[in-house]
């Protein structure tokens, strides 16, 4: 959105001109209002197009079909005229926010309110469709909601060749992955209303997953994917809705359902109750202030804001821009110009929004953690904004490294640049972490993780950068022996400690090994053992009877590998107690070594939330909000590091109460977050004297394999067996 | 890795120079404290007698120990060359002064030389260019444990490490009158935060060990 400029009209078609919402190689849409007061969105074709008297006679017929169209659920047209010198068309406006901003801000909606936003979307495709149109860009931003259903805009006007005409270079290409097969090959004589059911069935899997299903990156690779590839759906939970989309996905258009026959498979909902808790109150208090908006004064003066601009207009960048390409490009100027910035004395109090990633692995090894982790996060930016007293709005924007440093990298390179983005939580492993770390600690941008646990994070004392905004909420790897020498001194006692340092990770090991060398448990003795990297642990474990361990510590990384120590350990007949680090608690190492597993101890840096009293209601509301029935490893830790997040954002906007005293800045969250201490579900956070270090101590937990399942013990001083 | 300041008792630190020589014999870091395959370089020790200074011509020479130093002691490691990664040295230098008084004027000293000759010659073949240098008091810059903290980093060359610059990382601290440096140099294909990993992992080591020679118990 931005001010009208000078040659900007004053009025078009007795509409008076509030805004440019956007503007192409084809004309100009505005934000306007009617002689009776109503709020349109109003293009405006440029001349030298309307010249062209095919462009003409096709607007026109398109003009006079939108009209046409009527349907409880789309954005009626309610003024055109096609004749004028610039041809021009408006549309009711909907004070909603878009679906694309409601997704990405609170997250993927419940499979029940999907299927009445696909059901509800369906009976607009079939207004639009009786209207002899084919909609051809359905997508999350065409889609705005309000709080009885969705609104499906834009439909079927002044497009030429399949690209929106009024902005032919930024909508389609702006936002591929909702693009039929038949319209990403830019085939329009087979584009028909098949084509608007393939994009509502990407609409309803990004609903659902948060993510299009023929996945982000270059538009020539979505593309590719588009026309080529299976979409992925794994992450639609609901068997049916899942099929159902599927089968909206056919690349074959004749092998799609139609309209008729998808409106009637998804079913009937009443209008009432179909958002999720959260979302009602947040389409209602912004509905509300946007109508509220101020006629702008001209010309209009640039100003700059001296915070992040409040959400409604923020919200309106989305749901008037109309594409994801017209909302990156403004600036946040334009929109604190848009607020009016309180001259309205009677305008309600509005919150800034304040925006946090998620950069985590959601596609490679470690995506099992990385969606956890996610899916913590998530639920805390709701429950933040739900609270009637927070003082500014969460937004949560996610990125996908897939466990890669190249992509790691790249998405520190994507966040950095997003000025949006206040914090990011994430990396979701030592390899993503340490190749992103530079880049966030140069832009000091705070970067938290509670799952990387290399020592490198914060052992280096950069030059450049003395001053680190890499927080590393977990205990690193060189505290991760403590527990154990607490369990084999204090719990069951061993004089007698053998270490089993496993070659295939050799730094890994040497740490572990070394580290337990200093602190032996009991006071006792330590043997300290090799094996090769591809060896068995025959001889290892042989040698450890013959030492008479009390206590065996494999200090390796590989669940397999130890799993086979578990086994040789168990064939031998060793009866002491065995144990390994986190590293290797993990579903592959119970199931790798069986009977072999019980009683093994690990020490670890995460906790099972189920067994915290603390962190009670969080797994009520997780199993709630997600229907799962237990919650996965690294989502309380996530909903921490948001909570931690969160509490010292609260702090920088209290220090910036009185009016314009500065910007939020990333270097002042970094200040805050390293002074701040943040009693979380999981354990108590604080950082050193200041630095960036955390209290180990409340972050080392003790675990006991116990009839084949890991046991939470608890903080490693506090386990009792 | 401690958080709190270190308070020396003084009842417990060594007056003669045999003493003190034990002591920072013991304290020095070998190559067991570096990492997996870490090995002595020879020859592995330093002659207790010598002190090295750095001249007016930027060039570093082997005098005589000073009066206000009590005993020095250095051990040279090594961590062999493997596929693209070239070898690192490292070597592990632990001072003890009379007073804490004098192990400061040594942190001040060995600052200005960065300053002074930000290029070193070290040995006849090896070079030091570049030098920058960042020192930081007890509770500034992150350090939150010893009681004065320097680091320098440049680029070093030596033929005998192979062609081209590589890294040359000096780390000191200061814990009362104790100073405890440990340099890196080499280390082709590795990052740089390994090697500062490395380093500082060394440094923890002796930290530990001066606290509990020397430190005040409770």
């Amino acid at each position: 959105m931005r001010p009208l400029t000078a040659q900007d009209p004053v009025s078009v078609g007795g509409h008076r001109l509030l805004a440019r919402i956007g503007a192409g190689g084809m004309g100009v849409v505005y934000l306007a209002r009617s002689k009776g007061g109503a709020l349109a969105a109003l293009k405006v074709i440029r001349a030298e197009h309307a010249a062209d008297p095919g462009f003409r006679a096709r607007f026109r017929r398109e003009a006079q079909a939108a009209a046409r169209v009527d349907g409880r659920w789309t954005a009626p047209v309610t003024a055109a005229d096609p004749e004028a010198a610039e041809p021009w068309i408006a549309t009711a406006f909907v004070p909603g926010p878009s679906l694309a901003e409601t997704v990405a801000g609170y997250g993927p909606l419940p499979p029940r309110t999907v299927l009445a936003l696909g059901a509800r979307l369906a009976e607009a495709l079939a207004a639009v469709h009786t209207a002899g149109l084919v909609h051809r860009d359905i997508k999350p931003g065409n889609v705005l909601l309000a709080l009885d259903g969705p609104r499906l805009i834009d439909f079927g006007i002044a497009r030429v060749g399949g690209a929106t005409a009024l902005t032919a270079t930024d909508v389609v290409i702006g936002t591929p992955g909702y693009l039929a097969p038949e319209q990403a090959r830019a085939r329009d004589e087979e584009v028909g209303p098949p084509s608007d059911v393939f994009a509502l069935g990407c609409v309803l899997a990004y609903a659902a997953t948060g993510r299009p299903p023929f996945g982000g990156g270059t538009v020539p690779a979505v593309i590719f994917r588009t026309v080529h590839e299976e979409p992925r759906l794994d992450g639609i939970t609901e068997d049916g809705l899942r099929n159902l989309v599927a089968r909206c996905l056919a690349k074959d258009p004749a092998a799609r359902p139609t309209v008729p026959e998808l409106r009637a498979a998804l079913g009937d909902f009443c209008t009432d109750d179909w958002l999720p808790p959260t979302l009602p109150a947040v389409i209602a208090e912004r509905s509300a202030e946007v109508l509220r908006l101020p006629e702008p004064e001209r010309p209009t003066t640039p100003e700059t804001p001296v915070d992040e601009p409040p959400a409604p207009s923020r919200r309106r960048l989305l749901v008037l821009g109309g594409t994801a390409a017209v909302m990156l490009t403004v600036g946040g100027s334009t929109a604190a110009w848009l607020t009016g910035r309180g001259n309205s004395p009677s305008a309600a109090p509005s919150r800034p929004r304040r925006t946090v990633a998620v950069q985590a692995d959601l596609s490679g090894s470690g995506k099992e953690l990385g969606a956890s982790v996610e899916h913590g996060v998530r639920l805390a930016v709701e429950q933040h904004n739900a609270r009637a007293d927070r003082p500014f709005d969460l937004a949560l924007t996610v990125l996908d490294d897939a466990g890669d440093a190249g992509r790691a990298k790249e998405a520190a390179r994507r966040l950095v640049a997003d000025g949006r983005v206040c914090a990011v939580i994430g990396p979701t492993s030592d390899t993503t972490a340490l190749a992103a770390a530079d880049q966030y600690k140069a832009a000091l941008l705070p970067m938290v993780t509670a799952w990387a646990g290399s020592d490198s994070l914060y052992a280096a004392v950069d030059m450049k950068n003395s001053t680190s905004s890499v927080f590393q909420l977990r205990p690193s790897d060189t505290a991760i022996d403590t527990p154990l020498v607490r369990y084999l001194t204090s719990v069951r006692p061993a004089r007698r400690t053998f270490l089993v340092e496993d070659q295939a990770a050799r730094d890994y090991s040497w740490l572990i090994a070394q580290n337990l060398a200093a602190n032996p448990p009991s006071n006792g003795t330590i043997v300290r053992h090799q094996v090769a990297a591809t060896a068995d642990f025959g001889p290892a474990v042989t040698a450890a009877i013959a030492a008479r361990a009390q206590a065996v510590v494999y200090c390796g990384s590989s669940s397999r590998r130890a799993a086979s120590c578990a086994r040789a350990l168990r064939a031998a007949g060793f009866t002491g107690t065995p144990a390994a680090t986190e590293a290797v608690l993990t579903p592959e190492f119970l199931r790798a070594a069986g009977p072999a597993a019980e009683g093994w101890v690990f020490s670890a840096t995460f906790v099972d939330p189920s067994r915290l009293a603390p962190a009670a209601a969080f797994v009520r509301s997780f199993k709630k909000r997600y229907g799962v029935q237990s919650v996965g490893r690294g989502a309380a830790e996530g909903y921490d590091a948001l909570g931690l997040v969160a509490h010292a954002l609260g702090l920088v906007a209290h220090a910036l109460a009185s009016p314009g005293t500065g910007p939020v800045d990333r270097s002042n969250l970094t200040h805050r977050l390293r002074a701040v201490s943040y009693r979380g579900i999981t354990r108590t956070f604080a950082f050193r004297n200041r630095a960036a270090e955390v209290d180990e101590e409340p972050g080392l937990f003790l675990w006991r394999v116990e009839h084949g399942t890991p046991i939470f013990l608890g903080q490693y001083q506090e386990a009792k067996v | 890795m401690t958080s709190e300041r270190l308070t020396v008792d003084p009842a417990r630190v060594p007056t003669t120079p045999s003493t003190a020589l034990g002591l920072v014999r013991d304290i020095t870091a070998g190559p067991e404290s570096y990492g997996p395959g870490y090995v002595k370089r020879s020859p592995y020790e330093s002659d207790p007698a010598d002190w090295p200074v750095l001249g007016a011509d930027c060039v570093w020479r082997q005098e005589s120990l000073p009066g206000d130093v009590l005993a020095t002691f250095t051990r040279y490691s090594r961590l062999p060359a493997a596929g693209a990664q070239g070898e690192v040295r490292t070597a592990a230098t632990v001072t003890l002064h009379h007073t804490a008084g004098q192990a400061d004027w040594e942190m001040a000293k060995t600052l200005e030389e960065a300053l002074r000759c930000p290029d070193q010659q070290l040995r006849a073949t090896e070079r030091i260019i570049g030098l920058n240098s960042m020192g930081a008091g007890y509770g500034t810059n992150g350090n939150t444990s010893a009681d004065d903290y320097l680091i320098e980093m440049g680029t070093y060359d030596n033929p005998a490490l192979g062609k081209g610059s590589t890294y040359y990382i000096w780390n000191q601290v200061r814990l009362g009158p104790v100073t405890i440096a440990v340099v890196v140099e080499g280390g082709k294909g590795f990052d740089q935060s390994d090697l500062l990993t490395v380093q500082a992992r060394a440094v923890a080591g002796m930290e530990t060990k001066v606290r509990s020679e020397l430190g005040a118990q409770k």
